[in-house]
């Protein structure tokens, strides 16, 4: 009895010092933790990258990172930390139900549970902190690269889009009559050109009518902006906030930390009161004085 | 079908829209020179002075249809747009000289008036020059 107290005591000693250390870490941060061996996701920025319309960018990444080592690896993390959730309420059910020496026991295995938990939980955050990084610095290298080629358009080059503007605009406005004065003056049918031309064209316009009245192209309109570069830079402040939010999370994480190693602490001098209690108990049984009362009282 | 193969059918639908879209590229590029081409030989049927006049109208008309057409396909190519290539830049800097049947028709002028007058050649010049030795 006296033996699985001390054993016990020391335990519960020693979980609340790590536990303690792993506060600490955890208030430090990740930026030491990176090692070179660590699962990683490195997408390269190709042109094709750069050229994809923006609805598949995103998608595009996304469906690179979950082939990648570091995807396995949150996913692992992820795995590991519902199975110890599970574990959680089982240890508390059980150390409700049990009384004694094996409640204290059940007491000190879930501080060990929630203490590897706090250290899945931030693995998980280093990782997901990672994606989220690597995430954006891609964005960052796709928008300057967008960037890049908008301003790469020389004086000569935008004189010319401007003067085949101009161009498309005045033979708009001309069109009707120029096919009134060729085509209606003379006794000759349209050409092959432009008969086709003008079927295709109602086959097109009913195809862009069918376009614009789909509903995913409507979603996509209403949430996508129309340039390349605002959309990235949209992407760029979503992972922004992401990232904040794991920030977030790893302030709680270092609340939840604290809490177990206070709880930790507690069960310690729990355990030592009992030990003193039963110390003290002991030392009476054994006191010569108070044997010796119960002989001369008997 | 699993997630594969729908990536694959998603590749294969991208590959084949981007070689189309070459092939399409490709074919266009030519657009600006046929155009060229036709507007030579219609004015070469219009400067011609041993063609007769019964032959060069039903040569011209045949002409100014093909033009009015090759000028659409090189209004509407959008691979053309801000394409700045010599050939390019030159056809559109000058509407009038290049889209001869649509400025033409636009002033309501006959083509060879209307390039006479866009080079500087005006009737009453014709007219009143003088026959001399060089």
């Amino acid at each position: 009895m006296k033996h699985s107290i001390l054993y016990h005591r020391r335990n519960a000693f020693l979980t609340a010092a790590a536990l303690a250390i792993s506060v600490s870490a955890l208030s430090v941060g990740s930026a030491g933790s990176a090692r070179a061996d660590a699962p990683a996701w490195k997408p390269a920025v190709t042109e094709r990258l750069v050229k994809l319309p923006q609805e598949y960018l995103k998608k595009s990444l996304e469906r690179d990172f979950k082939r990648s080592a570091l995807a396995d690896a949150i996913d692992n993390v992820e795995h590991e930390i519902k199975l110890k959730l599970e574990t959680f309420s089982d240890l508390r059910n059980a150390a409700e139900q049990a009384e004694g020496d094996l409640q204290t026991e059940l007491r000190h295995q879930l501080l060990a549970e929630k203490r590897q938990y706090l250290n899945l939980m931030k693995k998980r955050q280093t990782l997901k902190k990672r994606h989220l990084e690597q995430r954006r610095h891609v964005y960052k290298r796709v928008l300057a690269k967008v960037l890049r080629k908008k301003s790469g358009e020389t004086p000569e080059q935008l004189e010319l889009v401007q003067q085949q503007e101009q161009a498309h605009a005045r033979f708009q406005r001309t069109v009707e009559a120029v096919d009134m004065k060729v085509f209606a003056s003379t006794v000759a049918p349209q050409s092959r050109y432009a008969s086709e031309f003008s079927k295709n064209m109602t086959a097109a316009n009913a195809l862009l009518k069918a376009i614009a009245a789909h509903p995913a192209q409507r979603r996509k309109t209403e949430t996508s902006p129309a340039d390349k570069a605002d959309y990235l830079r949209r992407l760029v402040a979503e992972t922004d906030s992401e990232l904040a939010l794991v920030g977030q999370e790893q302030e709680i994480l270092g609340y939840m930390a604290k809490l177990v190693s206070l709880n930790a602490t507690a069960l310690a001098e729990e355990i030592e009161e009992e030990t003193e209690e039963a110390a003290t108990e002991t030392e009476a049984e054994d006191s010569p004085i108070t044997s010796a009362l119960n002989h001369f009282i008997q | 079908m699993n997630k594969q193969t729908k990536t694959l059918a998603l590749a294969a639908l991208i590959a084949l829209t981007a070689t189309t879209s070459t092939a399409i590229n490709t074919a266009q590029a030519g657009n600006i020179e046929n155009l060229e081409r036709e507007r030579a030989i219609l004015l070469e049927t219009f400067l011609a002075p041993d063609t007769a006049a019964k032959d060069r109208h039903a040569k011209a008309s045949l002409s100014k249809r093909q033009l009015v057409d090759l000028e659409r396909v090189v209004l509407r190519d959008k691979s053309l747009v801000g394409r700045n290539t010599p050939a390019v830049r030159r056809a559109f800097a000058n509407y009038d000289l290049t889209f001869l049947a649509h400025a033409s028709l636009e002033k309501d002028l006959t083509i060879f008036d209307h390039w006479l007058q866009q080079i500087g050649v005006s009737q009453q010049a014709v007219m009143g020059a003088a026959r001399r030795r060089r």
